[in-house]
């Protein structure tokens, strides 16, 4: 595991921007040719001199299609300069596991609740970011759960979902 | 004198438990979020935003201006101290802070620096209580052909100014106009790319975007620090008290820095950062001592930290009057005021005069309790750093999850939250700024229906729409900004090549 978080991918700045800039133009071309005319729909009476609810998306499209041709073309000439001295970016693979974190509280917070999604999930957080010792994630993770259920749950009435720890309530 | 009524009426509406209380608190989370590196202002307003859900109108500002003021001063004291801005506006004062507190007076150093935001942060609000009024008598006039092309100058202006590269700024202004397109539509209700699916007819809401772009893009960035090999330091605060004299042969520079930051605050999208970094070029130029600089002078602490603070009141005159943010951390705050039913501009001030007179109350009275808590508390806060990593950014990914939910109670929110999150994260390394997304979901909405109407008045007629003489000039001056900016960005890019 530890490997896989450690696991780093290295890009050129211009590669990125080249990447960047393909995935703007991609998402461009897209809009103007499924997005805004097929997910947009323009009933009857919604054309008022000429302006419907497409238009400034179409128009949001296009300029978008423009910075991302010109950001194409300032990326290609950083990436065929091959300067050794250009800045790498690096991407780590715990960024990834933070994100698949937030994924599984998102997935488990109905079924199993908010507070064992919860403590599962900052337990998970402490030992990404170095933490080494149980106790102490378990005891942060049981008293932040407490301390927001109290505020959240009790204090402030919200429909937290509790899943098996509902009885703990009554 | 109605001005000085209103001001005196803000300050006997929040000189109340409840307010002094959350202010309090505001300001002290404010402090340990800016001291803490990575974390600014602008997120820590956005973890905090969600629990002021519940909370009244007047109290939850408290809070929120709390955080705001004390944020924008906790960023000096790990630039002072350890050479680490904890917002990058206090990247100026580590420049004279860093090199002092090595010579052994870092002491002397938080005091200037806790001083000069103090004596900046009421000039500011000072500025705030006279200028806004007028501002918003004016904006009374403006229509919607107006209020479109306001809407526009101040994304184009953060497009522009926000990073050094000007088409990546606009990249992101249109990515967050499509977020503000998705849901039903201004003018007719017409549904725009929803999917097919319910939930998405609710739009992007702007607690999870907002919570995204600068809490959770952020704390994916700081996770790597883990791999990074980035040590963390340990210092004391050390040296003599700071003397009166010392203080007051500053007077100039603080003057002349929180004028200089409430003038660089009012224009949209700016911000701390330029400001401070203005006010430190000109307290070199004007210093006594420029031969100091560089080396731990106490002027370049009080121009920056009084530039940077100089803005704090002055951010909110575009942000309250017309409706458009000075920076991201007042966009997050536009957006707490929506929560609240309050909708910015200048009828705020006819129908909610009660509730601007006391945001000028709690932002003159944040700054006392900063002074306060700064005193108190100048050995302790900067210990904020030495918390471990592992302790801290459960917390905050927590805080992040369940203020998302607890926005709506609806998992929509945390679906937005993840996937905005991750594009912000990608955004960030490619280096495309996230301001300009932020301020467009909040103003695209505005745009468009005002575009619209203004249309319609005009009965379809751009140019009868964009003659009229006060949207004629705006429009003229965001085209002026853009083909400025396009202009130094191709300038520096041949000096540099």
């Amino acid at each position: 595991v530890e490997k896989l978080l450690k696991a780093k991918v290295l890009l050129r700045r211009s590669t990125l921007d080249l990447i960047a800039a393909c995935i703007v133009l991609a998402f461009s071309i897209f809009m103007l040719l499924y997005g805004v005319p097929v997910l947009i729909l323009v009933g009857y009476g919604d054309n008022t001199f000429n302006l419907t609810p497409q238009t400034l998306p179409y128009l949001v499209s296009l300029l978008m299609l423009l910075f991302g041709a010109i950001l194409l073309r300032r990326a290609f000439v950083g990436y065929s300069k091959k300067d050794i001295d250009e800045p790498l970016v690096e991407f780590y693979g715990i960024s990834f596991a933070v994100l698949l974190l937030c994924l599984f509280f998102l997935l488990t917070l109905y079924p199993l609740g908010y507070p064992i999604s919860n403590m599962i999930m900052i337990i998970g957080m402490y030992y990404l970011t170095g933490g080494k010792k149980l106790l102490h994630a378990v005891a942060l993770s049981v008293i932040f759960t407490i301390i927001s259920v109290l505020f959240f749950y009790t204090y402030l009435k919200l429909s937290i979902p509790m899943g098996p720890l509902e009885f703990l309530l009554y | 004198l109605s001005i000085v009524g209103s001001f005196i009426t803000g300050i006997t509406d929040v000189a109340n438990l409840e307010c002094l209380t959350t202010a309090f608190f505001g300001v002290f989370l404010g402090i340990i979020i800016g001291a803490l590196p990575g974390l600014t202002a602008t997120t820590g307003v956005a973890i905090f935003l969600p629990m002021t859900f519940f909370m009244e109108a007047i109290p939850s500002f408290a809070f929120l201006l709390g955080i705001y003021c004390g944020g924008i001063y906790g960023g000096s004291i790990t630039a002072i101290l350890i050479n680490t801005p904890g917002t990058p506006a206090a990247a100026a004062t580590s420049m004279e802070g860093f090199p002092l507190a090595k010579k052994g007076d870092a002491l002397k150093a938080l005091e200037m620096a806790l001083y000069a935001s103090v004596v900046s942060g009421i000039i500011s609000c000072i500025c705030l209580v006279f200028v806004s009024p007028i501002l918003a008598r004016m904006a009374l006039k403006f229509g919607p052909a107006e209020y479109f092309a306001l809407g526009l100058l101040g994304l184009s202006i953060v497009a522009g100014l926000s990073t050094g590269n000007i088409v990546k700024g606009l990249i992101a202004t249109c990515f967050g106009m499509f977020l503000s397109f998705i849901g039903l539509d201004p003018i007719n209700g017409a549904l725009r790319l929803t999917f097919g699916t319910y939930i998405m007819q609710n739009g992007i809401t702007l607690i999870p975007a907002l919570i995204a772009l600068f809490a959770v893009s952020e704390l994916l960035v700081q996770a790597e620090d883990r791999f990074k090999g980035i040590k963390e330091e340990k210092f004391e605060v050390r040296g003599k008290h700071l003397s009166f004299r010392e203080f007051a042969e500053q007077w100039r520079h603080i003057i002349k820095s929180s004028l200089i930051g409430c003038f660089i605050g009012a224009v949209p999208a700016t911000g701390s950062s330029v400001s401070a970094f203005l006010s430190y070029n000109e307290a070199r130029r004007s210093a006594k001592h420029p031969e100091m600089f560089g080396k731990g002078s106490l002027e370049g602490i009080a121009a920056a930290e009084a530039g940077n603070n100089g803005v704090t009141g002055s951010t909110l005159i575009p942000t309250l009057t017309l409706g458009i943010p000075g920076d991201s951390v007042t966009a997050v705050l536009l957006g707490a005021l929506m929560i609240q039913g309050l909708t910015p501009g200048p009828l705020l001030f006819q129908n909610e005069a009660r509730t601007i007179y006391a945001i000028y109350g709690i932002l003159f009275i944040s700054n006392f309790i900063m002074l306060f808590q700064g005193i108190i508390g100048i050995n302790f806060f900067h210990r904020v750093t030495l918390i471990p990593k592992s302790i801290l950014q459960p917390i905050i990914l927590a805080l992040c999850c369940i203020g998302t939910f607890a926005s709506a109670t609806r998992q929509y929110e945390l679906i937005v939250m993840t996937v905005i999150g991750t594009i912000a994260y990608f955004m960030v390394k490619a280096k495309i700024p996230l301001s300009p997304t932020l301020l467009a979901i909040i103003l695209g909405p505005t745009i468009e229906a005002n575009f619209r109407r203004g249309m319609m008045v005009s009965r379809g007629s751009f140019m009868k729409f964009a003659s009229r003489p006060i949207t004629a000039t705006i429009l003229a001056v965001t085209v002026f900004l853009l083909a400025l900016s396009f202009y130094n960005e191709i300038r520096l890019s041949k000096k540099h090549n």
